[in-house]
């Protein structure tokens, strides 16, 4: 076991949570330290841990028989592993528990592209289609945000998390990231406002048929996607109000995005023309 | 007071968001969030324990052309149980009826829409949806809703 005065450790900051790294082997610190910049996409600060409030920590030890350990915050924990898969879910778990500790940010599990100045928002988990579909999207011109979070201020603006596209090559495979250059698009830059949430997913041969749902639904509908929500349950409702309150909200089954990407961008078109 | 005839809407351990014409309510003992529609959103604002049945119904009714029935109130006192959204369960008066039996009768006769609490469970991990990424099985299935069981330490993705 690795004594205390063997350990590299920072503090780690991103969207307003603070969270120790330590680990006893330099060149592991140094993997998970990168590993932490790529999920929360280089919005993040390390610096010295000092002495203050007691805070989560990710720790990477070596114990008796010589195997690391990790421990995500007493959330996860098990054995580490040097390898792209692994990475891939610390990736994850550090993206996901910060998500959760944020006070003063809201994440919904969603893909975003920003069309005409506003945000379109498609809720969703993982393995429902939503990175085809935001694919889809940014090759006919929608400015790519995110195919994870839509990050919301308290303001109820709407920022890219503008990671690589996880794009699955096979069900069974985890994502492979690609840049969405290779679609054509381009990343948005800044928070924009919501101008419509799509709740939708792939149903064989179904066809777009959006109808409009109330923003209460809206809200209730987006409640499994939010990072959790039992945390900070006041703030979420409160952001997810003003930040729907702004969007045209629709509910519809899909078929291939293809096909449903041009009429997702269309129905927006028209709504715009019909407000003016 | 709180009889059958009186309910109190439950206040402890829930958040509260009002929206147009909807209310938010997000009960932090079973983690569900719920959406009552105008008509169950005012009916739960008067389970005061002082207002009664007919009264709420009397309240409701103001300005329409015809009455609110007691049933309707009822209809909604019934899924305000069911949510736990009351202090106390109250017992309903549909003895030998189903609710669609119920909802029908109401249905036709009614002026105001009838009252409707949707509701969704929410996550309770904080690596939900992480991708269904993983390192060990517990990282799967009910850990993150939506991803298969099983953790396929080769790829690190939960598979069926």
């Amino acid at each position: 076991m690795s004594s205390n005065n063997n350990r590299h450790r920072t503090l780690l900051r991103a969207y307003g949570v603070e969270a120790i790294i330590e680990a006893d082997d330099r060149n592991i610190f140094e993997k998970v330290k990168a590993v932490a910049s790529k999920a929360l996409v280089g919005r993040l600060t390390f610096g010295e841990v000092g002495e203050s409030a007691e805070r989560p920590v990710y720790s990477f030890l070596t114990n008796d028989s010589g195997t690391v350990e990790f421990n995500i915050a007493d959330v996860t924990s098990g054995e580490y592993k040097d390898d792209f898969g692994f990475e891939r879910f610390l990736n994850g778990a550090i993206r996901s528990h910060i998500a959760a500790m944020s006070k003063s940010w809201v994440f919904l599990h969603a893909g975003v592209v920003e069309w005409r100045g506003k945000a379109i928002i498609l809720p969703g988990h993982s393995h429902k289609g939503k990175t085809t579909l935001v694919s889809e999207l940014i090759r006919l011109g929608a400015g790519y945000m995110s195919d994870e979070y839509a990050v919301m201020d308290e303001n109820g603006l709407v920022h890219p998390f503008e990671r690589d596209l996880g794009v699955r090559f096979a069900p069974d495979e985890g994502p492979t990231p690609v840049d969405p250059a290779v679609f054509g698009g381009a990343r948005a830059i800044d928070p924009v406002e919501a101008g419509m949430i799509v709740f939708t997913g792939f149903v064989k041969n179904a066809e777009w048929k959006p109808e409009t749902i109330t923003l209460g639904s809206g809200i209730l509908e987006s409640v499994p996607e939010v990072i959790p929500f039992s945390f900070n349950t006041e703030f979420v409702l409160k952001v997810l109000n003003t930040t729907f309150n702004r969007a045209i909200i629709v509910k519809s089954d899909r078929g291939e995005a293809l096909d449903t990407a041009p009429k997702i961008l269309e129905y927006f078109d028209q709504l715009i023309i019909d407000v003016r | 007071m709180n009889n059958s005839q009186y309910p109190l809407a439950r206040t402890n351990g829930l958040v509260v968001q009002e929206v147009p014409n909807e209310v938010l309510v997000f009960d932090m003992e079973t983690n569900e969030a719920h959406c009552l529609n105008e008509t169950a959103a005012m009916v739960w604002k008067y389970c005061d324990g002082k207002t009664s049945v007919p009264q709420i119904a009397e309240i409701l009714g103001e300005g329409k052309e015809s009455a609110v029935s007691d049933d309707l109130i009822w209809l909604a006192i019934d899924q305000l149980n069911e949510h736990k959204l009351l202090e106390k369960e109250v017992a309903t008066k549909f003895a030998g009826q189903s609710r669609r039996e119920v909802l029908r009768k109401i249905g036709l006769a009614s002026m105001v829409a009838l009252p409707i609490i949707a509701s969704m469970a929410a996550p309770r991990s904080v690596l939900a949806s992480t991708s269904c990424a993983c390192a060990t099985n517990g990282n799967c299935g009910a850990f993150q809703p939506g991803c298969p069981p099983t953790c396929n330490t080769t790829t690190s993705t939960c598979v069926p």
